[in-house]
């Protein structure tokens, strides 16, 4: 089951907080120029990618989730 | 030890996990809230209206907190949950739902309004016929608020008596102290349905990624988020009084659940002191004043608050209710009596009755009453 989907978005923030600066979590989101924007919550780590898909793949390298 | 029996105005049920994707059609169901986890088994990722989250999975002692806050067997089983209550000596309930959390999350009417219609017509059935001691909250979508009166008529005609709103509306839409918002007040007042907002409800724009929402890090920042949801609910209320919403509609009734009760005394006067001092900016006039107006048509559920009970006792304030937050970890699942025998033992009768008995029925006329031969 999901676990996520249970908290609050506001929990899942706050849970996201408590990891001060650390690459706990990414987010995928559509940006203006019709491409994603994609950010880490270490805040040291943000780029593009072209479709959401290719966004989660460039967040798993970057938490070396994979190569 | 005696068995004190409460009614509780602060409660939650764990929907099944697939409502929302098994029972919309497919190009819906795509942008509604799941998860799925990376095979590795360490990450998940929650994919909603076109934006994707990805996050650790929490081990050690968050993995614990998590576990423990869903641990009730009857988080997400009504049969189960009525052995809970019973054991617990919580009688009636407000039950709020978990997956309508996510709804400020959403970016495409459509697909909030029909989500949220199917989790009504899932709540009705499973919630409310499930037990004549549960009310279910219904939901409304925040985003379209045309969308949030249909909705309403529509389940205050299927029989329902409280609607739970965020304590602010969706991020995109305006506030509720915006006339935008008239008719929806209309509506629940010629319903009769209570608007129940619960605290912890701030809609986050998740499209502004980690700068979403008010977060602290660092010392102290557990507490200081966990006592930030507090604020949202008492906002809320003074919106709702300053705007003139609740002085328009008299027979509208609110709920503040699991906010605590003794911030209502002390927002009274504030909007008292405001509203007399500036009174050459203030508008629109009230017709009654605001102290009036709160004390008659908000009510406030806390569950563990020491000085909550000393709102009713000696404040003034009558509508102070119990919660449990069943089945949460801030709540008192699992030490509901000791919790009950701390707030009640020595306080009057009267008192301990309006507050664990009498502030609920008169919200919620026509529930069972306690067990024959057990005081409250």
């Amino acid at each position: 089951m999901s676990e996520v989907l249970h908290d609050s978005p506001t929990d899942f923030m706050h849970e996201m907080a408590m990891s001060s600066m650390a690459c706990v979590a990414q987010s995928v989101i559509p940006n203006d120029e019709g491409a994603y924007t994609v950010a880490c919550s270490c805040q040291l780590w943000e780029t593009t990618a072209a479709t959401r898909e290719d966004g989660l793949n460039l967040a798993r390298r970057h938490t070396g989730s994979i190569q | 030890m005696e068995k004190i029996w409460a009614n509780s105005g602060d409660s939650h049920f764990l929907e099944p996990d697939e409502l929302w994707r098994d029972s919309l059609p497919p190009r819906l169901a795509e942008l509604v809230p799941r998860a799925e986890r990376d095979p590795d088994g360490q990450w998940e990722t929650v994919h909603i209206d076109g934006m994707s989250f990805r996050r650790k999975l929490p081990t050690g002692t968050a993995k614990e907190f998590m576990e423990a806050s869903n641990r009730a067997p009857g988080a997400r089983d009504v049969p189960l949950r009525m052995k809970d209550l019973d054991q617990e000596g919580i009688w009636c309930e407000v039950v709020f739902p978990s997956l309508g959390m996510w709804s400020s999350s959403f970016r495409t009417p459509e697909v909030l309004r029909e989500a949220l219609r199917v989790s009504n017509d899932w709540a009705w059935e499973t919630i409310e016929k499930g037990s004549n001691r549960l009310i279910a909250t219904a939901q409304v979508s925040t985003l379209d608020i045309d969308d949030a009166v249909r909705e309403l008529e529509r389940v205050a005609e299927m029989g329902y008596r409280t609607v739970f709103l965020p304590v602010s509306p969706h991020p995109l839409q305006k506030d509720y102290h915006q006339p935008e918002w008239e008719p929806f007040w209309t509506a629940a007042e010629r319903a009769g349905i209570v608007l129940a907002f619960h605290i912890g409800t701030d809609p986050l724009d998740l499209s502004k990624g980690a700068s979403a929402g008010i977060v602290y890090r660092g010392p102290g920042g557990a507490v200081l988020n966990y006592t930030e949801t507090t604020f949202g609910g008492q906002r809320a209320v003074v919106k709702m009084v300053a705007s003139g919403a609740l002085d328009r509609h008299p027979d509208l009734k609110i709920l503040i659940s699991e906010g605590g009760a003794t911030w209502v005394p002390f927002i009274a006067d504030r909007i008292e002191e405001g509203y007399r001092q500036h009174a050459m900016a203030v508008r629109p006039k009230l017709s009654r004043s605001p102290r009036e107006i709160i004390y008659s048509q908000v009510y406030a559920s806390f569950q563990h608050d020491q000085s909550a009970v000393a709102a009713a006792t000696y404040m003034g304030y009558r509508n102070v209710m119990w919660g449990s937050d069943y089945p949460h970890m801030e709540g008192t699942y699992g030490h509901t009596q000791e919790t009950l025998h701390g707030l009640f033992d020595g306080v009057d009768p009267a008192i301990r009755e309006r507050v664990t008995v009498g502030a609920f029925s008169e919200l919620f006329p026509g529930m069972p009453p306690l067990p024959t031969g057990v005081p409250a």
